[in-house]
């Protein structure tokens, strides 16, 4: 049961965040988006390693919680780069990704 | 059909308002809100991570991942200012692919869960944590260098235009 429950949580969290990160025109959105899909990855993981291998998996989220708050400082650096350059963080108006009608 | 019992009751309750939350901030208009309701699906993937028995690590997600990465999305988020509104392209192949995306993910965890496959990250771990600890050292040099190289771009003294 708990295995379902958290699998389904996990699925559904990555199909939001993919839903989000395709859909979204803000470039912070579409960073939340794949910050969801991250929360899910963790979920993921936690539940696949809590048979066989618990203390592998702590080590292994513990260790990704930490990659993935550096990765997000960078990310809103570039963003703030993005929009004192740009004005804007509409992704289709970024110079090399404007959307051809 | 087993009962429900206090434990799976908790467990529902925190899988709900950590499915809610998130689908709140992929629909949300403004940026801020969706920040905002990042950090509530932070918060409600810790304490699924705490039901699983892991209180250390449910605790660090809160303190590392809710009250630092999460901030730090607000206040580039305040910084930005008005996000680029709310006018959604390609919602229809997306959805599909998203739903796809959800289904694999979730048959590949029941079977993984049915058949009981051992992972074996125990002894990945343990090469990496033990006989690896100069790989570690280069890894935490590669992340210090990537914050500085993010703050330097945030700067703009990266060149270019």
């Amino acid at each position: 049961m708990m295995g379902e429950i958290l699998a389904v949580v996990s699925a559904v969290l990555f199909g939001l965040g993919a839903y989000g990160a395709l859909t979204s025109r803000s470039a912070v959105k579409v960073l939340i988006s794949l910050e969801i899909m991250f929360n899910g990855a963790v979920l993921a993981a936690l539940l696949l390693t809590s048979h066989a291998a618990p203390g592998a998996g702590f080590q292994l989220v513990l260790f990704s919680v930490a990659l993935g708050s550096v990765e997000v400082g960078v990310l809103v650096s570039i963003l703030i780069l993005l929009f004192r350059r740009m004005g804007t963080v509409d992704i289709y108006q970024v110079p090399g990704l404007e959307v051809v009608e | 059909m087993s009962p429900l019992n206090l434990f799976t009751v908790y467990l529902l309750l925190a899988g709900a308002a950590a499915v809610v939350s998130a689908a709140l901030a992929v629909r949300a208009k403004e940026d801020f809100y969706s920040a905002v309701l990042l950090g509530i699906t932070g918060l409600s993937t810790a304490a699924l991570i705490g039901l699983l028995g892991y209180t250390f690590l449910a605790a660090f997600h809160v303190l590392v991942y809710v009250g630092a990465t999460v901030m730090f999305v607000i206040f580039g988020v305040v910084l930005v200012g008005r996000g680029a509104g709310s006018e959604r392209r390609m919602t229809l192949p997306a959805a599909l692919t998203s739903v796809l995306v959800a289904s694999a993910v979730y048959v590949l965890l029941r079977q993984a869960i049915v058949s009981r496959v051992d992972v074996n990250l125990a002894e990945a771990a343990s090469w990496l944590f033990e006989g690896s600890a100069t790989a570690l050292v280069f890894l935490a040099l590669a992340l210090a260098s990537l914050v500085v190289a993010g703050l330097s771009i945030a700067s703009g003294r990266g060149g270019g235009r």
